[in-house]
């Protein structure tokens, strides 16, 4: 590393330090100044956002607000804003700093608002995604067991009457039941009992049930079946997701500058010697931290590997032009253009090296030509950079899905290498589930040879006024006794995604938020959901009784 | 093909005969002065025409009755449908004078109407073509026999189906074989081909009403109204005042009314002179939980009487059961969470990955809490409680997914978390520091510059 790279570099530390002094002092200016110089210091390195500053300046807003200092607490949020914008962190501080001011609902909204901001940022979005899928894997297994629950309870009757019946022609009634009970419950002997249970019920009464109830009951097995080589393929990525490596890349091609951003991607080198894309990433990021000479030679290295690659050769040439050899640069920017004419950049730094060498009219042809493919960038790069400035390409930090893919496909290998069975054992439950159809359709068939013909269920169990109140506490079954398996399962759905709410934490991997995101004080949502939800259901099942017997 | 004359059996007859059969296909009866023909899906009625009423004539005279339609619109409409403008069902409901619903409802008491006519012909013939399927509007409610005969019961009364053997809901009726799941079963009661008739019949015990037995059941009042009706006319049951309960030994003769009916011809007194044996016939139904199973028997009745054996299995064990997962699944999300989606027993490698990876997003959580700190305190936390205290970790982040607490020991510029197990013996570690983060490590610049070999001036 070049030794004014690491001098910037530690000027960052000095300048937080110093930020850190004014703000605790309550020197609006000077924290405004140092703020002001962290983000100056880290644009000239090319990575303009800071977010493990802009997290500790957050943290430091919410020792503010405890203490009761707003006027410290909102500096410190102005700079959290500041050193790495619409951060979902800071957004968390501030509804922290609001709820300590009593401003319960601008609370709420900056909490919503952090949670919004954490879509954008790709470790929270896969996360979140991640865990809002197995939330929902959850709950599907939920509504799984539930629907063999409400259909044992209902068709599972006709199942029972005709094996008691089947036993009763050879022995006496007592016998014939603990013998059908004995051949109903045996499963739950068995290592995960209650799940062989389960499934060996729904196996069991597939054939009692209607022709929807069949399709639904194989959709449930195929879920069932489903989830684990999904979970399979979630662990794996998200393994992946979370390596330093990974987000350190993320990080840098988001221009954000983390303090271990070089210790992160060192592994990478090792891990991948031969890829041609984390080598161009690498230049990209030399070239952003102005370490042109590492950057040159890593740029050429790329376009040995890739003589085509416009991107590649544009940004050596940038390397060149901020070396002063201004004649190669040409060249390259010059190749650049040949080989991609729709990159605007490279026509508009092939112009201002144009420019420099004194070569006005081509200069302009170039500026021209980048104009006509990007007018809007071009006046951007011209407001934003001076004259002696060019713009990146940074083709290599649209690469890391690349790197991603790579590092995936070495971990595969690794893996298919050391454990080929762990590989079967993630995935039999697919065709094991697949395998339930067969005995499934054989009971069926058997059930209506030797069943009873009657396919009536009844549906009262008890007498008034208890059946009312069983109608209305158990949620799914009464519906289901009345052929209505739609309604049934959307009776049971609501309340299991209520009473897994609570839940939320223990099945998922939680998303890593620098700060805790302050609570929105809906603990009693699930609660009271269910009660709501019971309060309808007694209301509209008490309605429709009367009107039957008006 | 069934076909016959209306003097030999009523129209009511038929349509129960077809009914019990659940046949589709086309009756046509012509009475005394008109043809109709009669649609019929499963055994009910979906449509009606007469011969000399049109569609149109006999839905505008409905519509109009019933004040959804003006008579000078519908005019219009049966013009322009003369005229080749379309349907006038279609009409209907383009132009928005009704629903979709509205018009089925309406061609509903339309057939309800023209049966209903019907079933007052006493004279006439009747002839039935079964086939696989029959025209009808798409979406409407079939017209239940038993709804459409005690319908027609109410509405004409004596000149209705049943005649004088009205069934109303308030009444109470008991069989006059006796009820309870030892009575006999007449074999009336078996033809009807329902598994409803026989709980019904049991439950005709002279003590609950119609509607209750309805209720109770869970069977439509117009079924237990339709069979009720049927059975007084048979002679099968009666009002609990004229009971004459018949014993297994000496049966008493039948009532007027069942002298030349049915029971009649199916010998009743063979019927009754085999006692039947109680377990055999033991039914029971309702609210009481016990759902009745047919099956075949080894000896057989005489006669008409239940050529099945027949007891009763409790509904209870298997809702018992039902409801039981239901509070395992419930009990495991509570218990277990973390091990529902990865349940089976050869998942274990599976479920350490996940944990693992749990765990390592937990770490992550703790390294960049610490980082944090540093950040603002220039030094790590002693404990990983000051994180939780100042909002840097959240307190269920200080242990691994199942439970195991975190150790964090600092060093001067180092830090190191543990996993403890139960047995407080430390498990698995990682590790941070301050060497190489430009932003904490101090020395940063000093260590690389002092790597680099010394500058020698010369004189």
């Amino acid at each position: 590393m070049r030794d004014d790279v690491r001098q910037r570099l530690n000027s960052i530390q000095e300048s937080w330090i110093e930020w850190l002094t004014s703000v605790q002092e309550g020197d609006a200016a000077g924290a405004q100044r140092q703020a002001d110089d962290l983000v100056s210091i880290a644009d000239g390195l090319g990575l303009p956002r800071l977010p493990e500053l802009a997290v500790a300046a957050a943290a430091r807003a919410e020792r503010f607000a405890r203490e009761n200092d707003f006027e410290g607490a909102e500096l410190s949020l102005a700079a959290a804003e500041l050193l790495d914008p619409d951060r979902a962190e800071t957004a968390f501080a501030r509804a922290t700093v609001q709820e300590q001011r009593g401003e319960r609902l601008a609370a709420m909204r900056s909490t919503v608002r952090g949670y919004w901001r954490s879509l954008f940022d790709p470790l929270y979005r896969y996360v979140l995604v991640g865990d809002l899928l197995l939330w929902c894997l959850t709950i599907v297994t939920l509504l799984v067991a539930g629907l063999v629950s409400v259909q044992w309870a209902t068709r599972g009757v006709l199942l029972f009457r005709d094996l008691v019946r089947f036993f009763e022609r050879s022995v006496p009634s007592i016998i014939a039941y603990t013998l059908t009970l004995a051949l109903l419950l045996w499963p739950v002997l068995l290592p995960a009992g209650l799940l062989w249970l389960a499934l060996y019920w729904s196996v069991l009464a597939w054939g009692y049930g209607s022709r929807w109830e069949k399709l639904a009951v194989i959709t449930a097995w195929v879920i069932l079946g489903l989830t684990p080589v999904l979970v399979s393929e979630q662990i794996r990525r998200m393994n992946l997701d979370t390596t330093a490596q990974v987000r350190a890349m993320q990080s840098a091609s988001q221009g954000r500058l983390v303090g271990s951003l070089f210790q992160d991607l060192e592994p990478l080198s090792e891990q991948l010697p031969e890829s041609v894309a984390l080598r161009h990433f690498l230049a990209d990021l030399h070239l952003s931290i102005h370490q042109w000479e590492l950057a040159r030679n890593l740029y050429r290295e790329v376009l040995a590997a890739e003589p085509a690659n416009a991107a590649a050769a544009g940004d050596l040439g940038t390397c060149y032009f901020y070396e002063g050899n201004l004649e190669q640069a040409i060249v390259l920017l010059q190749q650049a253009t040949s080989l991609d004419p729709k990159q605007a950049k490279a026509f508009f730094n092939l112009s201002r090296a144009l420019s420099e060498e004194y070569r006005f009219d081509e200069s302009g042809q170039a500026l021209r030509r980048s104009s006509a493919l990007d007018a809007g960038g071009v006046s951007a790069w011209i407001r934003t950079a001076d004259r002696s400035e060019i713009v990146m390409v940074a083709g290599g930090f649209d690469r890391q899905g690349e790197i991603r893919d790579e590092l995936a496909r070495l971990w595969r290998e690794q893996e298919s290498n050391s454990d080929l069975f762990s590989l079967w054992r993630r995935t039999m439950s697919l065709p094991l589930a697949l395998i339930f159809v067969f005995p499934a359709i054989f009971l069926y068939f058997i059930s209506t040879k030797v069943g009873n013909r009657s396919r009536r269920i009844e549906r009262a169990w008890f007498a008034e006024p208890f059946e009312t109140i069983r109608r209305v506490l158990l949620p799914g079954f009464v519906e289901a006794e009345e052929d209505r398996w739609s309604s049934a399962l959307g009776a049971l759905l609501v309340p299991l995604v209520l009473l897994a709410i609570p839940f939320w934490s223990r099945v998922t991997y939680g998303v890593p938020w620098a700060l805790v995101p302050p609570r929105l004080g809906l603990g009693f949502f699930p609660l009271v959901g269910l009660m709501v939800f019971m309060l309808i259901r007694g209301v509209r099942i008490l309605r429709s009784s009367r009107s039957r017997s008006g | 093909m069934m076909e016959g004359t209306l003097e030999a059996r009523a129209l009511a007859g038929v349509l129960r005969k077809l009914q019990r059969e659940r046949v589709t296909g086309i009756l046509t009866v012509q009475g005394e002065d008109e043809i109709m023909a009669f649609s019929l899906l499963d055994g009910k009625v979906v449509s009606a025409d007469a011969l000399n009423q049109s569609l149109e004539d006999g839905l505008g005279e409905v519509l109009v009755k019933e004040e959804l339609v003006d008579v000078e619109d519908f005019a219009g409409l049966v013009a322009e449908y003369q005229a080749g403008g379309g349907r006038v069902t279609e009409l209907l409901i383009e132009r928005s004078y009704l629903t979709r619903e509205q018009l089925l409802g309406s061609l509903r008491r339309l057939t309800y109407q023209l049966s209903r006519q019907a079933l007052t012909w006493k004279q006439g013939e009747y002839r039935f073509y079964e086939g696989d399927d029959v025209a009808y509007e798409a979406g409407i409610v079939p017209l239940d026999i038993d709804e459409l005969l005690v319908r027609a019961a109410d509405d004409l009364e004596a000149a209705g189906p049943f005649g004088s053997h009205v069934s109303r809901p308030d009444q109470v009726f008991a069989s006059v074989l006796g009820s309870g799941p030892d009575s006999p079963l007449p074999s009336e009661v078996l033809e009807e081909n329902r598994p409803e008739a026989e709980a019904i019949y049991r439950a005709l015990d002279g003590r609950r009403s119609v509607s209750r037995i309805a209720e109770e059941i869970g069977v439509s009042i117009y079924a237990v109204r339709a069979l009720s009706a049927h059975w007084l006319e048979c002679g099968l049951i009666e009002t609990p005042g004229d009971r004459q309960i018949p014993g297994p030994a000496e049966p008493s003769e039948p009532s007027e009314p069942a002298a030349t009916g049915p029971i009649a011809d199916l010998g009743l007194e063979a019927m009754l002179a085999k006692p039947l044996d109680a377990t055999e016939l033991a039914l029971d139904l309702g609210p009481e939980s016990e759902v009745e199973f047919e099956a075949e028997s080894e000896s057989r009745a005489p006669f008409a009487l239940p050529a099945r054996k027949t007891g009763t299995v409790s509904c209870w064990p298997p809702r018992l059961m039902g409801l039981a997962l239901f509070g395992a699944a419930l009990w495991v999300l509570g218990t277990f969470a973390g091990r529902l989606l990865l349940p089976f027993p050869w998942q274990g490698g599976l479920r350490e990955a996940f944990d693992s990876q749990r765990e390592r997003i937990s770490v992550h959580k703790i390294h960049s809490a610490a980082t944090t700190f540093f950040l603002l305190e220039g030094r790590y936390p002693e404990d990983l409680s000051l994180l939780v205290a100042d909002r840097l970790l959240s307190p269920d982040a200080v242990a691994d997914p199942s439970g195991r607490r975190f150790v964090f020991s600092v060093g001067p510029a180092s830090y190191l978390v543990q996993k403890v197990s139960t047995k407080e013996s430390v498990e698995t570690g990682w590790s941070g520091a301050i060497a190489g983060n430009f932003l904490l490590d101090p020395q940063f610049l000093v260590s690389e510059v002092a790597s680099e070999p010394p500058l020698v001036l010369l004189d």
